[in-house]
């Protein structure tokens, strides 16, 4: 038996909900254009097989993912991923870490040290593949030039297959330290001093205290920064895009950048999408996996 | 236990001098506090005792040794923070015994210790907890716990019970204080709270704007405050203060009542002060006459208010008075408890008070 509403609650409640969705409509609007949409589109699309405007011509059902699964392309560009990945994100993450745990030092004139440390977030992506494409330029480029200085034979940083991957990698890392190393500060700056003079009366080490107080109570700040980092990381394109275009033979073919060439210079939209939506299921998995596997490590207050 | 020195101790940040020239000696064994208002220089005095904060001048003896330059873990004491700076990703037995390995203990001797610690203050049962998953009373018993854990004969405690509710601090006052004689520490208690200082300490060092105003045992703060400002600081209600001026027959406040207080002075202006407690019923001699502006009956004793030159004045009589606002009641101080203080605010000592108790039984 249900007991009916009275009529003037079942408006107050129509009314409350009618109000709540007006507040909300800017982001709704905002996600389902630019997020919701997209995305429901690429998953549809990645069953098809499409013209070059990307209209869908014929149902193929999973043709795209199993040609993806048997094709060697997509398993190098899979490599050059997870290759990419664990080259930047542990460096970016430690390099960071120790910028930081300088930085939140208190030293004369340490806010010169901390506005440096943070400048490259400040750097559009382009501007510093320019500067990077400089630094490894074969001929003038500041890392040949000392390598012959030494009397080493230079190298074709991004040129050559065996280190593209590698430069293409630090260069990221300069750029992703800046912001990493902004957000680790901060978490550095919330935790109480206090702690620390406890632990100075009780006359613990610097070491002890690093491993006993600031890395479990930064473990919330590590864990976010590793998540945006790990997610950063597996959308990486302009970097590629400017500096090796994917190549030298595929070695930097990234997944982001193999979607691109397929989608919007092969005009191959379905495959495109369908690399997409796997894009999108592997991200999802590998932060569902941290958040299982991490999120018991890290002590929240 | 060890004494504790202090000779010309001055703190500066950049041009602000926040602690200006402090001499004490701190005896071994001693319960020592630190008193005075928010912003006086008390939890920097005490960080300078413990080594957090460096020493602008003067010198810091600890048992004889100048300790300026010493490391807060040389100095082989213990501290009690305000927020008890417990480690919340550590269970409460491994807060306790953090940076025990420092001094040589083994595994083993760490536990026993802790055990000890914790059975002392009641913490047994939570030793494998959180401290999140402890009330406000016990997180402070692990911060004591800490503290006497290591032994160090010389204790540092920074406003620890400012976070707990009035009757759990009330509770943890008599703790503190048994534990201190328990085990001889010689405790530096920094608190706001004058109350605190006055039922815990052995002797009380009162500050003001990072200058000390008055050290003794708590009765002599509050007997005989040096200047105005322990007057008004010590007790509660504090003394009461009122300008008054000379005349040919003892002193006169700016509405023409007049005070024999036994001070004597050649100035012509100055304050006095009465407790509250010291403003009596009269029965044969009146100094005053009250009239009420408001009445507070609370079991044991009757709160009066009223006005004398201009200031509130209250009057703590014993007992239940039932008695009206706009009533005039009449008062009686006794002349020898009348305190009299110079322009400056300091204190004035009755020259000869034995020559004015006679004349007293005179008359």
């Amino acid at each position: 038996m249900t007991i009916a509403l009275p009529r003037e609650k079942v408006r107050a409640r129509l009314s409350d909900a009618a109000s709540g969705l007006l507040y909300l409509s800017p982001s709704i609007i905002l996600f389902g254009v630019f997020l919701v949409y997209p995305l429901l589109r690429t998953m549809y699309l990645s069953f098809f097989r499409t013209d070059t405007q990307g209209t869908p011509l014929e149902f193929v059902g999973i043709g795209h993912y199993s040609n993806l699964f048997t094709s060697v392309a997509f398993w190098q560009s899979i490599q050059a991923t997870v290759g990419f990945v664990l080259l930047t994100v542990p460096l970016t993450i430690l390099i960071a870490l120790g910028l930081a745990l300088l930085a939140n030092e208190k030293l004369k004139g340490i806010g010169i040290f901390r506005t440096a440390f943070s400048a490259t977030m400040g750097m559009s992506v382009a501007a510093s593949s320019v500067i990077w494409m400089f630094i490894y330029n074969p001929s003038i480029g500041i890392f040949n030039r000392f390598l012959e200085a030494i009397g080493a034979s230079g190298v074709q940083w991004l040129l050559d297959p065996q280190y593209a991957l590698l430069s293409v990698s630090l260069a990221t890392v300069w750029m992703n330290i800046g912001f990493t190393f902004l957000i680790l500060l901060g978490g550095l700056q919330n935790i109480d001093r206090t702690l620390y003079e406890s632990a100075d009366i009780a006359g613990t080490s610097y070491w002890t205290q690093l491993r006993a107080i600031t890395i479990p109570m930064l473990s919330p700040t590590l864990f976010f920064v590793g998540i945006i980092s790990l997610i950063n990381a597996f959308q990486t394109f302009g970097q590629i895009d400017l500096l090796t275009k994917g190549g030298p033979t595929n070695a930097t073919n990234v997944i982001v950048y193999a979607i691109y060439k397929d989608a919007f210079i092969n005009y191959n939209v379905g495959s495109a999408s369908a690399q997409a939506v796997l894009l999108f299921i592997a991200v999802l998995l590998l932060t569902w996996l941290q958040f299982k596997l991490v999120e018991r490590k890290v002590h929240y207050q | 236990m060890k004494t504790i020195q202090l000779q010309q101790l001055t703190k500066s940040f950049g041009e602000t001098e926040v602690i200006r020239g402090i001499d004490v000696t701190i005896e071994a064994g001693e319960f020592f506090a630190l008193v005075g208002p928010s912003g006086c220089g008390k939890s920097t005095m005490l960080r300078m005792i413990a080594g957090l904060e460096s020493i602008t001048s003067g010198t810091l003896r600890i048992d004889g040794v100048a300790a300026n330059g010493m490391k807060p873990s040389e100095r082989h004491l213990s501290m009690v923070f305000q927020n008890y700076a417990l480690y919340p990703h550590m269970t409460v037995e491994k807060n306790i015994t953090f940076g025990l390995h420092t001094k040589g203990l083994t595994k083993l001797e760490q536990r026993e210790r802790c055990l000890m610690a914790a059975d002392t203050l009641g913490l047994t049962d939570y030793l494998k907890r959180k401290p999140r998953e402890l009330s406000g009373g016990q997180r402070q018993r692990v911060a004591l716990a800490r503290a006497i854990v290591t032994e160090a004969p010389i204790c540092l405690m920074d406003e620890p019970l400012s976070n707990l509710d009035a009757k759990l601090r009330a509770k943890m006052r008599s703790e503190i204080r048994q534990l201190q004689r328990k085990l001889g520490l010689t405790m530096i208690y920094v608190t706001h709270d004058q109350v605190e200082a006055m039922t815990m300490a052995d002797r009380i060092m009162l500050l003001n704007e990072g200058e000390v105003q008055q050290v003794g045992k708590p009765l002599d703060l509050y007997n005989k405050p040096a200047n105005t400002f322990v007057a008004s600081f010590i007790g509660s209600p504090p003394m009461n203060l009122a300008e008054v001026t000379r005349q040919e027959k003892g002193w006169m406040a700016s509405d023409g009542r007049m005070f024999h207080p036994n001070a004597m002075t050649d100035v012509s202006a100055a304050t006095l002060g009465v407790r509250p407690e010291q403003i009596k019923p009269a029965n044969e001699d009146v100094t005053f006459y009250a009239e009420l502006k408001n009445i507070e009956v609370l079991g044991t004793e009757t709160i009066l208010a009223f006005d004398v030159g201009g200031n509130e004045w209250l009057a703590k009589w014993p007992g239940q008075w039932p008695l009206n606002v706009g009533e005039k009641v009449a008062c009686y101080v006794e002349p020898k408890q009348m305190s009299l203080f110079d322009a400056d605010g300091q204190r004035i000592e009755p020259k000869h008070p034995k020559l004015f108790e006679a004349l007293e039984v005179f008359q």
